[in-house]
């Protein structure tokens, strides 16, 4: 399997008024073409700047201090105008809250067009036929009356499904989808991730797909990247990352969930805060919240390093569930 | 504080979701907001957030409100605390009306009835420390002296996690977890019997979420508070809540006890819901198998005529689109609206009739 998407030691720097921070730390991701790569995390342990970094939608401030982005084969240069077309031309991108993600002043209609149009480099005429089909594709009722339709005149759900017409115009080759459903109601998070999965499947393309939400992930990636404070922890298939966490943090987050059929008293936490931007522990981040952590993690950062079909960045890697317990 | 003036045992076992001794009792409650003309002489719209809801809560009990946005939850809990007035209806609380109260009353009651928000950041005063701000509320209410006053602060500040240097912190050196735990050491310090938590946990991390469930647990069992508990969050609320109210635009649609209605909703709604939630969250598969909504919920201001999840449901007939369903009770004892709850494909499955669960 050739691979469509290649980040090699990506670390991202933030230059602040008193110094610079390193939100992302050399983290390494492959996705293949159709593939769905999930990448969870709690808030600010870097998934969206990653995501960010792969789009090229850096602020001023920001800026990718270190490793490069592959893709479809060849690194992608920030400064190159070319690469940038090329970008637009290969990715799309969900934002999580759908009505920052539209211009509030242009039509739905226009704005897909206008996606269309740089992704294919296609006519105005064209274009807005086909943002009618691409918004009827997404399961928008009546997509030729809709077209004509602001942002604010339609539901959030709609407006979702508008935000997606928009990122698979011209069919890209990757999908970058941050938080899809986060804003959405459950009944229609449901509907969304229908959407999207047929698109990929019928599209064929592949998904960076970012979410907070384990249980959510399980259902729609092959693979799911963990991360923690600015690094991957854990790379697994989706089923064995859940029958078989090996670092600690993933085991931490399965186990600090409440499950619906299942009756204990008290929910297992993990004790203490994710550690500042500021003041990162030399070692292993997590080692201060860590139950098994020893002096090494609190002086060495480890690696991730490949084991049994995955990947795991930890000294002492759990053995399987029903041993750790 | 006035006698109890009505025994509470009698009328509230009609009632669809009562308890037998109900510390809150809610009923006909409803609350419709005034939106401004569309046009300049038309009428005004009216909008019915929350319509003719019922329920009793008992000390040391946790009645979970669970719903989409904009379904009315949060109105409830307003309500009960007299944040918004009733449109209609009356909340008796500890056996007073408190729709009688007046202002004052209100003041002298508020210490029973507290609140515990969502977002902590901005429910702290970001120019007090969080002691001060705990030591507040005592002194609003006059308890004790204001020595006694730091140290009940202090000491309710250690039960939540927050002792020693922590305590004496601004809101913005404290992470959003310990926020949390500082809004509610202030909405506990005055020994509240009631307590609102709406969406208590939605703000933090997976990581905190689990301390902060488990220290309102805690706490309830040491004061025997009873939650009022709003959340959208299924798996968290079957953790938490001893009985479960959905709601949907509006209305409640389904009342019952937690077990059973996470085991079989009755209502199209509430399996809707359920179902949705990732195979993920539970450890044997799903039990509740996924039901597919059409559309997304209409708008409050214009409720389908009928059942109000008609437009949406599989199972909707002609019936359901002309009559309203009242909440009724079924043979289980949990309330539901819906009128074709026992006829449904697949409907209430028994306790003798185990559902597949997926082999390992």
């Amino acid at each position: 399997m050739s691979t469509l998407l290649d980040i090699r030691d990506l670390t991202v720097r933030i230059d602040l008024a008193d110094g610079p921070v390193f939100p992302v730390r050399g983290v390494s991701l492959a996705l293949g073409p159709g593939e769905t790569l999930g990448l969870v995390g709690e808030s600010g342990c870097g998934k969206t700047l990653t995501c960010l970094s792969v789009m090229g939608l850096f602020g001023r401030r920001v800026a990718i201090d270190d490793g490069e982005i592959g893709f479809q084969g060849a690194r992608l240069d920030p400064a190159s105008r070319a690469d940038r077309s090329r970008r637009a031309r290969g990715m799309g991108m969900i934002f999580q809250n759908p009505m920052t993600g539209l211009n509030p002043v242009r039509t739905l209609g226009w704005q897909v067009a206008e996606a269309y149009q740089i992704r294919t480099g296609s006519k105005r005429r064209a274009a807005n036929a086909r943002a009618v089909e691409l918004l009827d594709l997404v399961g928008i009722p009546e997509p030729r009356r809709r077209a004509r339709d602001f942002p604010h005149q339609i539901s959030g759900g709609q407006q979702q499904r508008a935000m997606i017409a928009m990122a698979i115009a011209g069919a890209p080759s990757l999908l970058v989808a941050d938080e899809p459903t986060t804003a959405l109601d459950v009944t229609v998070q449901a509907q969304i991730l229908d959407l999207l999965s047929r698109l990929q499947r019928e599209i064929g393309m592949g998904m960076l797909f970012v979410t907070h939400d384990l249980g959510l992930v399980a259902e729609v990636a092959d693979r799911v990247a963990v991360m923690y404070a600015g690094r991957v922890v854990e790379l697994a298939s989706a089923a064995d990352l859940f029958a078989r966490p090996r670092h600690p943090y993933t085991r931490g987050l399965l186990d600090s969930l409440p499950f619906l059929d299942d009756d204990v008293e008290r929910l297992s936490p993990i004790l203490g805060t994710v550690p500042s931007l500021r003041a990162m522990p030399a070692g292993c981040a997590f080692a201060p919240r860590c139950p098994h952590a020893s002096t090494t993690c609190g002086r060495v950062a480890p690696e991730l390093t490949s084991l049994e079909g995955g990947a795991v960045a930890c000294h002492h890697p759990l053995a399987v569930r029903t041993e750790a317990a | 504080m006035s006698a109890v003036r009505l025994g509470l045992g009698g009328p509230a076992i009609d009632h669809p979701g009562s308890t037998a001794a109900a510390l809150l009792q809610v009923r006909g409650l409803s609350k419709r907001f005034t939106l401004p003309r569309d046009t300049l002489f038309g009428p005004r719209p009216e909008l019915a957030a929350v319509d003719d809801i019922s329920f009793d809560l008992a000390a040391g009990e946790t009645l979970a409100v669970v719903g989409e946005s904009g379904c009315g939850k949060s109105t409830v809990g307003n309500l009960v605390l007299n944040l918004l007035s009733p449109s209609g209806g009356s909340i008796r609380f500890d056996g007073e009306d408190l729709a009688a109260a007046d202002d004052a009353r209100w003041r002298e009651r508020r210490r029973d009835l507290q609140l515990i928000f969502q977002d902590s950041r901005s429910a702290l005063d970001p120019r007090l420390t969080i002691d001060c701000q705990v030591a507040e509320g005592l002194e609003i209410h006059g308890v004790a002296t204001a020595a006694d006053r730091a140290a009940m602060a202090a000491a309710m500040l250690e039960a939540v996690g927050l002792g020693g240097d922590l305590a004496r912190r601004y809101p913005h050196e404290l992470s959003g977890g310990q926020q949390q735990r500082a809004v509610i050491a202030r909405a506990l310090v005055l020994e509240p019997k009631l307590v609102v938590c709406d969406e208590p946990v939605a703000a933090l991390d997976v990581s905190v979420q689990a301390q902060v469930v488990n220290l309102l647990r805690d706490l309830q069992r040491n004061f025997g508070l009873a939650y009022l508990f709003i959340s959208h969050d299924l798996s968290l609320v079957r953790h938490v809540a001893d009985r479960v109210a959905v709601m949907y635009l509006g209305r409640f649609v389904e009342v019952a006890e937690c077990e059973a209605l996470f085991a079989a909703p009755a209502h199209p709604y509430a399996r809707a819901l359920i179902g949705a939630v990732p195979a993920a969250r539970s450890r044997h598969g799903r039990r509740v198998p996924p039901l597919r909504l059409e559309g997304e919920p209409p708008s409050p201001l214009n409720p389908p005529s009928g059942c109000a999840l008609n437009p949406r449901c599989p199972f909707a007939t002609d019936l359901c689109r002309s009559d309203r369903p009242a909440l009724r009770r079924l043979a289980d004892g949990r309330s539901v609206a819906c009128h074709h709850a026992e006829a449904l494909p697949g409907a209430v499955v028994g306790p003798d009739i185990q559902p597949a669960r997926a082999v390992s």
